[in-house]
């Protein structure tokens, strides 16, 4: 009797709905998305591909309970890769992580009317039932397009509800039209096949059809968007203006973005030795101090740069500057044989790779954003400088060349020369041996300008800092924690003369593998420095000082191990290790966003090796070069 | 009847699309046939279209920013792509 009851009651209760969100891109889906579903959404990852699986829920006044999926933003359902596949599959059904939909909302830019529509007609081959959204309603009224609504749904043979997305008008109405539509009790056949070139001009034909019978007022370009471009985009202004903004946009991630990083650095260090003098010896509070303290505080400390610059990031996405950038950037950054919108991430990667992988999702492309992640970590970032720092003090002669520049200088100049001419062969490498037949001509919108709204800023501002911090954060402390244990495992004997770390898995793996680092110049102490040095490039410094058995504050110890290098090192060797740090994968933040970025463990292993490859190689000559000079 | 290639216009110029042929494309990245036309088609180049050009790329005058029959927004694209659409100059 019970059971019955429940059935009956779920008979009542109405079902879930599950709603396709697609567009052309620049037409205001996301503002769309965020305008229905709030905070409510769910970001998730597709397994196999780099797009991200995002999920919005909203309640129809009805009491449908409503899943909408926000879908990459494309022109049409015609793909090339997995990752451009996915709106097709995911509307056609065809899809294993996601099951099949009730319902399409298909969002049109109502100032450019003719891309959607084309969108609108391909759609409607999938045989579900469609309502469109004719969005930035506003503008269009603004300038003076009109249209007939009633004749453009008898055309298109489907709902048709004007929004203006970004201020929310026309979201109710549209949310009732889902009501008025269901239930859907059958679906057509999905007739849909890949168009050919002159079936896509047959979809031309139809549109202009359509348009001559709905459009009761041509619309005006936009004067104000136009006379913006004509100084963005002038030959020497625009250039000017994009390196000022490229300007600021360093200074931030690298000057401003330092300063919450550096209190929060101070507090956890704090922290940490508090924890670890509270029973001094004791493994827990060591476990908890530099295992679990220094882990999180490892993790939080990328925020404020990634949030920086994932406010950049939207900003100039919203704004609609992002497109002109990448337009004055491209022959510069395609010569190189990377996308015009690369430089973001790459700029940002100077001041640490893990903002800078984050913010290769710019690129919409996966072959370009791949290369970009992988060339990343070859700019230097500041986590080298104090590793840099330290050995060029003490092992290149601070001495004028030229009678004014400064010797240390000068090398330090050809550190980041060298990371950016290797990052710029490396790209060249992958493009044309590794991504073959995946090149595309670089096609791009320049959508008109406009004002960015707080609301939608803040909603997407948390989205990366959720992602980095849920995803890649636990990959991280996890590492970090297991980094503590071979430093600490197996215990110093009682009466131990040598420092404690060289009887633990680190100090036996750091014995195990110098003979393998022999030819390039590297002591067993480097060696085993370059394991917990994983963590982060800093903390190698703070690593050889352990096992070079230094202790004190933080100046004294860098003033002490500056000495003690000076002594037990060769120049070949310290030249080497600097060669070793311009390439080699000494991060593992950067390996764990990689993964999380890509979505699989293949692309961080790829790097990993390269990296690991191209150090070795590089440190090797520098070292044969160093002891026969 | 003088047509031209869109990568030869100068800022301002205008004309109006007589053929999207990808068979001139000077050089094939090595995509499969049909598919840089495709993407023009896609992004609303098509015969009979009217467009301006509207901003070149400081370097070479590339890549090309032209509107198309009056729309609100702006496509770039590169001058290998843009040989292979003949206008005539209005």
């Amino acid at each position: 009797m019970q059971s019955q009851n429940l059935a009956n009651s779920q008979l009542d209760k109405p079902k879930n709905i599950k709603i396709a969100l697609v567009g052309n891109p620049n037409c205001g889906k996301t503002a769309l998305f965020n305008a229905l579903t709030g905070s409510r959404q769910r970001v998730a990852n597709y397994a196999g591909v780099t797009v991200e699986k995002k999920h919005g829920y909203f309640i129809t006044p009805k009491q449908h309970n409503c899943t909408l999926i926000d879908l990459p933003g494309t022109y049409s359902l015609r793909s090339r890769s997995p990752d451009e596949k996915i709106t097709r599959d995911v509307v056609f059904g065809e899809f294993n992580d996601e099951t099949e939909i009730d319902l399409i909302l298909c969002i049109l830019d109502a100032t450019n009317l003719s891309n959607g529509l084309r969108l609108v007609l391909e759609l409607k081959q999938s045989g579900h039932a469609i309502i469109v959204a004719l969005n930035m309603m506003d503008i269009a009224m603004r300038k003076g397009y009109k249209y007939d609504l009633p004749q453009l749904e008898k055309e298109l043979g489907c709902k048709v509800i004007p929004t203006t997305a970004i201020k929310k008008q026309g979201i109710m109405q549209l949310v009732t039209s889902i009501d008025e539509i269901l239930p859907i009790t059958s679906k057509e056949a999905n007739s849909w096949h890949e168009s050919s070139i002159g079936e896509a001009r047959e979809y031309h034909a139809k549109v202009s059809q359509i348009l001559t019978k709905v459009k009761l007022g041509e619309g005006m370009p936009p004067k104000m968007s136009d006379r913006i471009d004509q100084i963005v985009l002038h030959p020497v202004w625009g250039l000017l203006i994009l390196f000022t903004v490229l300007f600021l946009l360093f200074q931030s991630v690298f000057t401003w973005a330092v300063i919450p990083q550096g209190v929060m650095q101070d507090a956890a260090t704090k922290m940490q030795d508090y924890v670890v003098n509270l029973m001094p010896g004791s493994l827990l509070s060591s476990l908890l101090g530099n295992g679990v303290i220094a882990g999180v505080s490892a993790v939080l400390v990328f925020l404020p740069q990634i949030l920086t610059i994932s406010l950049f990031i939207i900003l100039l996405e919203d704004s609609g500057y992002m497109a002109r950038a990448a337009f004055l950037m491209d022959k510069l950054m395609g010569g190189a044989g990377l996308h015009g919108r690369a430089f973001i991430p790459l700029l940002s990667s100077f001041a640490c790779a893990i903002p800078g992988i984050m913010a290769t999702r710019v690129i919409e492309n996966r072959r370009d954003r791949l290369v970009t992640i992988l060339i990343s970590p070859l700019m230097t970032c500041s986590a080298r400088l104090p590793i840099y720092t330290l050995l060029i003090s003490a092992f290149i002669p601070s001495k004028k060349v030229l009678g004014w520049l400064s010797l240390q200088g000068l090398v330090m100049f050809g550190l980041y020369f060298a990371g950016i001419a290797f990052a710029l062969i490396v790209a060249f490498i992958f493009k044309h041996f590794f991504f073959k037949g995946e090149r595309q001509p670089s096609i791009m919108e320049l959508p008109s300008y406009k004002l960015p709204m707080l609301k939608n800023v803040l909603i997407e501002l948390v989205k990366p800092a959720k992602s980095f911090l849920k995803r890649a954060g636990t990959i991280i402390l996890a590492i970090m924690v297991l980094l503590w244990f071979l430093s600490t495992f197996p215990l110093a004997p009682a009466h131990a003369t040598a420092p404690a770390i060289s009887y633990s898995f680190v100090g036996i793996a750091g014995k195990f593998l110098a003979p393998l680092f022999a030819p390039v110049g590297f002591s067993w102490q480097i060696v085993a420095a370059l394991i917990p040095g994983m963590a982060a490039r800093e903390v190698a410094v703070s690593a050889l000082a352990t096992i070079y058995a230094l202790s004190g504050n933080e100046e004294t110890v860098s003033q002490s191990l500056s000495l003690m290098l000076q002594h037990s090192w060769t120049m070949a060797t310290a030249l080497s290790l600097i060669a070793w740090y311009v390439f080699a994968p000494q991060c593992i933040s950067t390996l764990a966003v990689v993964k999380r970025e890509t979505n699989t463990w293949k692309w961080p292993i790829v790097m990993f090796s390269y990296q690991m490859g191209l150090a070795y190689a590089m440190s090797f000559i520098v070292y044969k070069i160093a002891i026969n000079v | 009847m003088e047509f031209i290639g869109l990568n030869k216009l100068n800022k301002g110029d205008r004309g109006i699309i007589t053929k999207i042929d990808e068979s001139i494309l000077p050089h094939n990245v090595g995509l499969a046939s049909g598919e840089v036309e495709s993407r023009l088609l896609e992004m609303g180049f098509i015969e009979g279209a009217q467009l301006q050009v509207m901003h070149l790329g400081t370097i070479g005058r590339d890549p090309i920013a032209v509107r198309i029959n009056n729309s609100s927004s702006i496509i770039a694209l590169r001058k290998n792509e843009a040989s292979t659409i003949m206008l005539e100059r209005i």
